[in-house]
């Protein structure tokens, strides 16, 4: 249990879409549908777009426009359509750190209220990589402050 | 989206701030610079403990380390956590794009359908 994630920077967007839950879950989920609209570059969007829609599997999302690419991958960590879909995130844009993007749809007047909520994750081996990568220089700096 | 490097990169700036340690590390430098001994102290830790929180804190940028004589002196560098800012606004224009254009989708599937707003 963690309780210390009040320090995790976390965004939440939330919007009310004209449409029913389950269409705004299509378009997250079926790759010709996303393929439209994921894309971070201006101008027409050019997108390939692959997902295995269920917990543990993949996707990925190959954006470009023009010269510029960028590539995204993660995970599916809960899929429960069409009102809960959480999938893990990351690539050049996160630095290849794994972010974690969770998207909420629920019925309301006029369409859904969409929820989206994406954070960073300081995950466990981020940490351990910092132990690691310290603990030879932590020990030199035992040794100079006489330890 | 564009991401701006900061100190150790932001993995070590969120990696460092999700210990409680860590962030009371930061409050008490956020008054002053202080030695490693001053800070070993209050928190009743070993300066070996304490050092590896300091390690992480210096390679996130968050704080930085000047040498005197036997003395380290640490202070808080608060420029380190302008990338975390700079990341929540980026991923909030990303985001916020990424919506219009898919409320445009939507608006496109149902003109094909002929379905009338819900």
């Amino acid at each position: 249990m963690r309780t210390d994630t009040g320090a995790v920077p976390t965004l939440v967007i939330k919007r009310r879409v004209a449409a029913t839950p389950r269409e705004v879950f299509e378009l997250w989920t079926e790759p010709e549908l996303m393929a439209p609209w994921m894309s971070p570059y201006p101008g027409p969007v050019d997108c390939e777009a692959e997902a295995d829609v269920r917990v543990g599997g993949a996707y990925s999302l190959k954006m470009g426009s023009g010269e510029s690419q960028c590539e995204i991958e993660g995970t599916y960590v809960d899929v429960d359509p069409p009102n809960r879909l959480v999938f893990t995130w990351s690539g050049p844009p996160t630095r290849n750190a794994k972010t974690l993007v969770t998207l909420e749809l629920s019925d309301a007047p006029g369409g859904t209220d969409l929820v989206l909520t994406h954070e960073r994750l300081p995950t466990p081996d981020v940490r351990q990589g910092h132990e690691i990568g310290w603990g030879n220089f932590l020990d030199h700096l035992a040794d100079a402050l006489g330890g | 989206m564009q991401h701006v490097e900061s100190g150790g990169g932001l993995n070590a700036v969120f990696a460092a701030l999700a210990d409680p340690t860590r962030r009371a590390i930061i409050e008490h430098l956020a008054q002053g610079e202080a030695r490693v001994t001053d800070i070993a102290s209050p928190f009743g830790m070993s300066l070996n403990a304490v050092s590896k929180h300091i390690k992480v804190l210096e390679q996130s940028g968050l704080v930085r380390r000047r040498v005197s004589g036997r003395d380290h002196y640490l202070s808080f560098d608060k420029e380190g956590l302008n990338g975390a800012d700079d990341w929540i606004e980026q991923a909030r224009r990303f985001w916020n794009a990424r919506l219009d254009e898919m409320e445009r989708v939507l608006r496109e599937r149902r003109a094909q359908k002929g379905e009338p707003k819900p």
